[in-house]
């Protein structure tokens, strides 16, 4: 029995690591990429208020680069906030987030904002894009919608669709790369190899069939032979 | 191609048709030109065989001789660009010296053959610091009155060979606000209300005081007679120093005016040397007066020099004796090289300002191109059609008339179908805007502009608010820049063509950005707002009756220590425009090199690339892609961020370890090419990245930096080598965009390389390369990679027309396709 166990245990580990999405860690990832958790908070555009307020709107914990792998925990928009959130696109205002993250030398945090009217159109999906240096130190955060079209899908309660209320965030995660580099190697060793060739006395170049390369050679000598055996039989029948 | 070429006040123009035609040897000359300027002059001295041969030493490290009578340039030289010009004068008789101050503290001189300007001898020596040089009996004086020394003073003596130094100390006390200037073999240095007079042979000391303040200096320069001129805004005086063994140098006034803005120089005449004394009179006569060595005044009646151009106030004036007369060699502070010709000058009879060189374009800020009012060239007229058929024909009729009254040169014959013939407008650091016919580089205007000084990073703006083609309305230039008197924005918009201010100056509270709207309407008419950013967040808009200005957004890259992007938006509120801020990218311990945008109003004719399956790769055309460089100094690495300026995301970054710049960037259509120095392999490389959406385009009409999904684009990139050092790199450009583009290259050697974009392009390396993608693909797309890039001579379009200390080319498209300007100046910093 107890082995039997193990081995479901082994057998979900192995899923894990096939599909990286779920939201799991292994132990050795704990090391690689010690967990991150972006501090979400957003702010619904005021145009009289020369400071925007940041209400805390949920957390989501990035536990490996790869993959993604997060987990999301993000309360539901209240009517309230959503009535203010439909007021603002009927203005053409602004949805604002602030993401605050901790790192070992500091709280860190990166102001990114939408237009409130996408916001309502993507029916809450969002995307937020984790920028990261070569290090693996996380350098930007960005904002985007996901989709456009959450109103104008069909839907089985038509126009009666309730307004969204729940956040349904992506994670996305780019790694920054080291810029391009002048590939000498290959360039070098093709040189190389075709001076070797010389030194050998061929010609790389020549790809040439055997027949095609040496035709002249062999064309007068089928024909020596052709002549030569045509004349034979004269002789025999002598 | 027009390739004004700023080196030294250098300017080659250059005009070709297609890409990389050589010119022929009859062609020289027919579609370029070549200016050479010399730069901030700071010593005139004449050559004391032929007082014709007018020798100059800019601060910039330049010198050069130019001739008495004409002002042309008889030789050049371009010294080291990071060097600063401490000393130049006559050494020895038959040759002259330049002592230049170079990084890290090594004082170079260099010895030239006064006739020919050959360099004929030179040495360095390593300083603590220098802030003077001088040179009296051979040996070169190098003197340390730098602010955190005084008022001590170290002298040190070079004579080739050997380099002492002795210290003095002044009778003033530390602290700033010290001036020093040297008069022959003293230093004189004045602090407040007291002048300390150093001799630098015997190193005795004497102080002086004087009845007010002492805010200037000048001095009579090296020479036999020593003497100086004190003053403040309102008062001045004059004296001549006297050698005294026992009790220092003696202080001996001169009676003259107390006037302020005296300046001094001094002449040999066959048997004696003269004090010469040089006031300006009015704005358009200059006043001579000539003492001899006692003070007293050598010839009674003043002479006067008369100027057909206003002149502002001047900076050195040089009096020079030659056939008996006087001749006038003098620089003025809106760097303008004025002179009489030397052979008429005659013995007291008044004397006239025969010629001027614009020294100015030596340091440009910003250039533009205009087209000359025309009525050839697009037939379509915006404006015209407009307006109804009455207002059309009194508006034609007006143009018509005002054509005959301001004279055929101001607009374009009808030879010029293809719009060669343009107007550049520099703008320098002189403050002074430059007009300038791109076909003769003859300068048509030019003009101070009132109250200037450059932003806090060394620049100012120029912008085009309305081109030609709306005639009979005229175009719009402006400039904006830093008042001096306010600290606060100037905005002055005047007419490119003739060179005339369209509206009074604005004036403006400090500003963190501005930008030019790419569109006009008829509301403004077609003159393209521009919006002024302050640093209260109020956006200030020219021309003010602009009230909306939807979907404009601003991008303020924040330098420092540790830079910051941010992104602002415009709102109408309370009657006035708010920026307010939208996103903030922090960039970390760094410094921003550059930032680069694309052109705003450039064309790309295809939309993507057809690859060798016949399908297409869509091109990622996001025109709010900006280019930020930033260096991380200490641990030597270069990065580069692509952000979006309107959402504020990042694209892409590119990290390079082990780099330096300068980066020279070149951001256009879907590409970006972009240079930097390989400290681990110690060469320089060529990068190459280009931008695809993919084989479906996410939106055939209009790119919007807020669509959803977002367009993540797909990132090709490939590195080169390249053989040399590059000073600048910008692209080539066409009307329609139809025509392949080149990336012109300035190199040090003093050519200008046109390199097709496309052997950038990143192409198959060897292994993935095969005969038949060649046979597929035509000749130039499927080359194989190669890791050098060539650099064929044939492909300098400069021919032999060096230009050295290249700060920009400026590209500009004409009527025809295919055919481009170039403008390449240099020479400024």
């Amino acid at each position: 029995m107890p082995s039997t166990m193990w081995g479901c245990v082994l057998l979900f580990t192995f899923f894990l690591t096939a599909y990286g999405s779920v939201s799991d860690k292994l132990e050795s990832d704990f090391f690689d990429n010690p967990e991150i958790t972006l501090q979400l908070s957003h702010s619904f555009d005021n145009p009289d208020a020369g400071v925007l307020n940041f209400v805390p709107r949920g957390s989501i914990t990035i536990r490996n680069f790869r993959g993604p792998r997060f987990t999301s925990s993000q309360k539901d928009l209240t009517l309230n906030d959503l009535n203010q959130l439909k007021k603002i696109a009927s203005e053409d205002g602004y949805y604002f987030l602030k993401t605050t993250i901790k790192t070992p030398s500091g709280e860190q945090s990166y102001r990114s904002f939408t237009h409130a009217k996408s916001l309502l159109d993507s029916g809450l999906s969002d995307i937020v894009r984790v920028n990261l240096n070569p290090n693996g130190d996380i350098i930007s955060v960005s904002y985007a919608m996901a989709r456009n079209d959450f109103y104008s899908v069909p839907h089985h309660l038509g126009s009666n669709r309730p307004p969204p209320q729940k956040f349904n965030t992506t994670i996305l995660v780019h790694h920054g790369e080291t810029g391009p580099m002048p590939d000498t190697a290959p360039y070098l060793e093709k040189l190389e190899h075709e001076r070797l060739a010389k030194e050998r006395g061929e010609d790389p170049r020549d790809n040439r069939s055997f027949f095609a390369k040496y035709w002249m050679y062999i064309v007068p000598i089928a024909l020596l032979v052709l002549l030569s055996g045509a004349s034979n039989p004269e002789e025999g029948g002598r | 191609m027009i390739l004004t070429l700023k080196l030294l006040g250098c300017i080659f123009l250059a005009c070709f048709l297609g890409c990389t035609s050589a010119l022929h040897e009859d062609q020289a000359g027919k579609f370029d030109w070549h200016q050479k300027f010399i730069g901030p002059i700071k010593f005139v001295v004449n050559d004391p065989n032929q007082p014709k041969r007018i020798l100059l030493g800019a601060s910039n490290n330049v010198i050069g001789a130019v001739h008495g009578n004409t002002g042309n340039i008889l030789y050049r030289h371009l010294l080291e660009p990071a060097g600063k010009l401490l000393y130049f004068g006559v050494y020895e008789e038959k040759q002259c010296v330049a002592v230049s101050l170079l990084p890290e503290n090594l004082v170079k001189v260099r010895l030239f053959g006064i006739t020919t300007g050959v360099l004929t001898d030179e040495w360095a020596e390593t300083v603590v610091t220098a802030t003077h040089a001088t040179e009296s009996n051979g040996k070169v004086y190098v003197i340390d009155a730098s602010e955190g020394a005084l008022p001590d003073v170290s002298v040190t003596v070079l004579d080739g060979q050997t380099a002492n130094t002795n210290k003095y100390r002044l009778g003033i006390s530390r602290g700033a606000n010290v001036l020093c200037d040297l008069s022959g073999r003293y230093l004189i240095c004045a602090q407040d209300k007291v002048v300390s007079v150093l001799n630098l042979m015997d190193g005795s000391v004497r102080n002086h005081q004087e009845g007010s303040t002492v805010s200037y200096i000048s001095t009579s320069g090296s020479g036999e007679i020593s003497a100086v001129n004190l003053g403040n805004s309102a008062l001045s005086s004059t004296y001549i120093i006297l050698e005294n063994q026992k009790a220092g140098p003696e202080l001996l006034p001169v009676k003259v005016s107390p006037q302020p803005g005296l300046i001094l120089s001094q002449t040999k005449t066959e048997d004696r040397t003269l004090l010469c004394i040089t006031r300006l009179e009015s704005s358009h006569s200059i006043q001579l007066n000539v003492y001899n060595r006692n003070g007293e005044q050598a010839d009674p009646k003043p002479v006067k020099v008369s100027s057909d151009v206003p002149l502002l106030s001047l900076a050195i004036a040089k009096v020079y004796h030659y056939n008996s007369g006087y001749g006038l060699v003098a620089f003025t502070t809106d760097a303008t090289l004025i002179a009489t010709r030397a052979d008429s000058s005659v013995a007291s009879g008044d004397a006239q300002i025969e010629w001027s060189r614009q020294e100015a374009l030596s340091s440009v800020l910003a250039v533009e191109m205009v087209d000359y009012p025309s009525e050839v060239g697009p037939s379509w007229n915006p404006y015209q059609a407009s307006l109804d058929v009455i207002s059309s024909f009194i508006a034609r009729v007006k143009y018509e008339v005002e054509t005959i009254v301001s004279g055929e040169s101001l607009y374009s014959s009808a030879e010029d179908r293809f719009g060669l013939r343009k107007v550049i407008v520099f703008l320098t650091a002189a403050g002074k805007v430059v007009g300038m016919d791109s076909t003769t580089g003859s300068i048509i205007y030019t003009f101070v502009l009132p109250d200037f000084s450059m932003f806090s990073d060394s620049t100012a703006q120029l912008y085009i608010q309305r081109p030609a083609k709306y005639t009979p309305l005229k175009p719009q230039a402006t400039v904006i820049y830093r008042s001096l008197s306010s600290k606060g924005a100037m905005l002055l918009a005047f007419d490119p063509v003739e060179g005339k201010p369209l509206d009074e100056p604005k004036s403006y509270p400090a500003i963190l950005q501005t930008q030019m709207i790419g569109h006009a309407g008829e509301e403004t008419k077609f003159i393209k707002p521009i919006l002024l950013l302050d640093q209260t967040g109020t956006v200030h808009t020219y021309p003010a009756q602009v009230k909306d200005v939807p979907n404009s957004y601003f991008f303020v890259a924040h330098k420092g220590s540790s830079p910051k992007l941010e992104g602002y938006d415009i709102k109408y509120m309370d009657n006035k425009l708010k920026g307010r801020l939208l996103w903030d990218l922090n960039l970390g311990q760094s410094e921003i090199i550059g930032v680069h945008a694309k052109i705003q109003s450039e064309r790309v004719h295809s939309q993507g690339r057809v690859l060798p399956d016949r399908s297409v790769s869509y091109k990622y055309m996001n025109p709010n892609l900006a280019v930020v460089v930033t260096a991380e100094h200490e641990a030597g690495n270069i990065n580069l961020y692509l952000v979006d300026a309107v959402s504020g995301a990042l694209i892409h970054s590119f990290w390079h370890k082990k780099c330096r710049g300068p980066v020279h960037v070149v951001h256009s259509e879907h590409w970006l090419v972009y240079s930097l120095f390989n400290e681990k392999n110690r060469r320089y490389e060529i990068n190459s990245v280009e931008l695809y959406e993919g084989q479906k385009q996410s939106n055939s009409t209009a790119f919007s930096s807020f669509a959803a999904p977002p367009v993540q684009p797909i990132i090709v990139k490939q590195s080169f080598i390249y053989p040399a050092a590059i000073q600048h790199m910008t692209h080539t450009r066409t009307e329609k965009g139809i025509t392949n583009k080149d990336i012109l290259l300035a190199l040090p050697t003093g050519g200008v390389m046109e390199l097709p974009r496309i052997v950038l392009q990143p192409r198959l390396t060897q292994q993935h390369y095969t005969q038949q993608i060649q046979d597929e693909d035509g000749v130039i797309h499927s080359l194989p990679y190669v890791p050098e890039l060539p650099m064929p001579a044939d492909m300098v379009i400069n021919y032999n027309q060096s230009v050295r200390r290249v700060d920009g080319i400026k590209t500009w498209p004409t009527r025809l396709e295919s055919t481009c300007l170039v403008l390449v100046y240099g020479n400024g910093k």
